[in-house]
């Protein structure tokens, strides 16, 4: 077992447990399971400067996603509008205080603690220095990362639209366009993030 | 047994649920996250089978009960999801019916259904199909927040459309219970052990 151990390539299928030796990955590469097909871990371009600048970008735009208005609906002469924000507060108002508050986790809260989470794990790790609770970090990352639910707002936004698009004027605010880049360069993030080039990285600076 | 992989429980390994470091199973904490280590996540099935059955008793007012009010022109008209997707067909909206209908109705009943039957088989031992349901097991983890559409839907209508008697939309009571459908169907998903289907009766006795 020790020259297994030894082996700093030697890994355990997540999915099915399956042991196996994971071999060097060229860029553009990815392992996928032996056994279930399970991806493993892929290799891209730049792996930690990607996932960095792609963070940065998104904590922008969800800056600007809450700061102008989102929509505004507009019939009889009379018009609401409403910020991203208000997109789940409204609920409170309607008694619904749980169903705000997770509303609120799942489109701004969540992806807002991964993204300030990811810059703060890869701004460290960049530069080779040992990032502040390195470890809670990239556990918090992968924790949160079913949870933060961008993409589904986005075309629960969009069916909403056409389902009242008939009945009123609709005037597509600044934030919408904002949030829709914001939903892309998310997807981006977690999309260039792996967690085995993460914890790899995270190891060797925790050694030094 | 030999048309299945070696596993890292076989050698007396187990990889870390948070970092994926592989180490023996016997000590307590991951040498590299300090997360609990475990051969085999504690109580999987049956956690998974709870939030299962939480999911089952939800299931019921999200789909009877008014997902939301609509009053326009001083008229009110109560819909639930079924409702909306039914209405939205009539309106000539095939393509948001079905995603409506899809996402809401289907979805969390094919979860639950694929979940519970993982669950069972997983009980009993089974010994068929595994890269069947690994697969299936992998499908439900990735389109189970996607159900959170029509929650969000109403979200947005909620905040959107408030001009008073000319046109609002208020919440209804189904919109808690679908939500807690969904964040019980993940809850279940997160519990629920996938390395458990590659387990062999002899395996797990030699382990443990």
């Amino acid at each position: 077992m020790d020259d297994v151990q030894s082996n700093g390539e030697l890994i355990a299928c997540p999915h099915c447990d399956a042991l196996q030796k994971l071999p060097e990955l060229d860029v553009g590469q990815k392992a996928v399971c032996i056994q279930c097909d399970h991806t493993l871990s892929y290799s891209i371009h730049e792996s930690l400067e990607r996932p960095l600048a792609c963070s940065i970008a998104g904590t922008i735009l969800l800056i600007l996603s809450v700061s102008f208005p989102f929509l505004s609906f507009e019939a009889s002469g009379r018009e609401q509008s409403i910020s991203l924000m208000q997109s789940s507060l409204e609920l409170y108002r309607h008694g619904h205080s749980v169903l705000s508050l997770l509303s609120l986790a799942f489109i701004v809260l969540v992806p807002a603690t991964m993204l300030v989470a990811i810059m703060a794990l890869l701004g460290p790790l960049m530069f080779k220095k040992r990032p502040v609770a390195g470890e809670a970090l990239a556990s918090t990352i992968f924790m949160l990362s079913p949870w933060a639910m961008v993409d589904v707002f986005l075309l629960g936004v969009l069916i909403s639209l056409t389902k009242i698009a008939e009945l009123a004027n609709l005037i597509i605010g600044t934030s919408f366009w904002s949030f829709l880049l914001f939903a892309l360069v998310f997807a981006a993030t977690i999309a260039s993030l792996d967690k085995r080039t993460i914890w790899k990285r995270l190891e060797s600076v925790s050694n030094v | 047994m030999s048309e299945f992989a070696e596993t890292a429980a076989d050698h007396g390994l187990a990889n870390c649920r948070h970092c994926g470091a592989v180490e023996p199973y016997h000590t307590d904490k991951c040498t590299r996250c300090g997360a609990t280590r475990h051969l085999r996540t504690p109580m999987s099935v049956q956690r998974s089978l709870a939030w299962l059955i939480v999911a089952i008793v939800l299931y019921i007012p999200a789909n009877t009960l008014p997902i939301m009010n609509t009053v326009q022109l001083g008229r009110s008209a109560t819909s639930t999801i079924i409702g909306g997707a039914v209405s939205l067909w009539e309106h000539g909206s095939y393509v948001i019916a079905i995603i409506i209908l899809t996402a809401s109705v289907l979805v969390p009943l094919a979860k639950i259904c694929s979940l519970g039957w993982l669950c069972i088989t997983v009980m009993q031992q089974r010994s068929c199909a595994r890269k069947e349901r690994a697969f299936l097991f992998q499908i439900t983890e990735i389109i189970g927040r996607w159900s959170m559409i029509d929650v969000f839907v109403v979200a947005v209508l909620v905040a959107l459309v408030q001009l008073e008697n000319i046109m609002s939309i208020t919440p209804g009571p189904a919109a808690l219970s679908f939500c807690g459908v969904v964040i019980a169907t993940m809850f279940s998903a997160m519990s629920f052990d996938s390395r458990l289907i590659w387990d062999t009766q002899a395996r797990l006795e030699e382990t443990q």
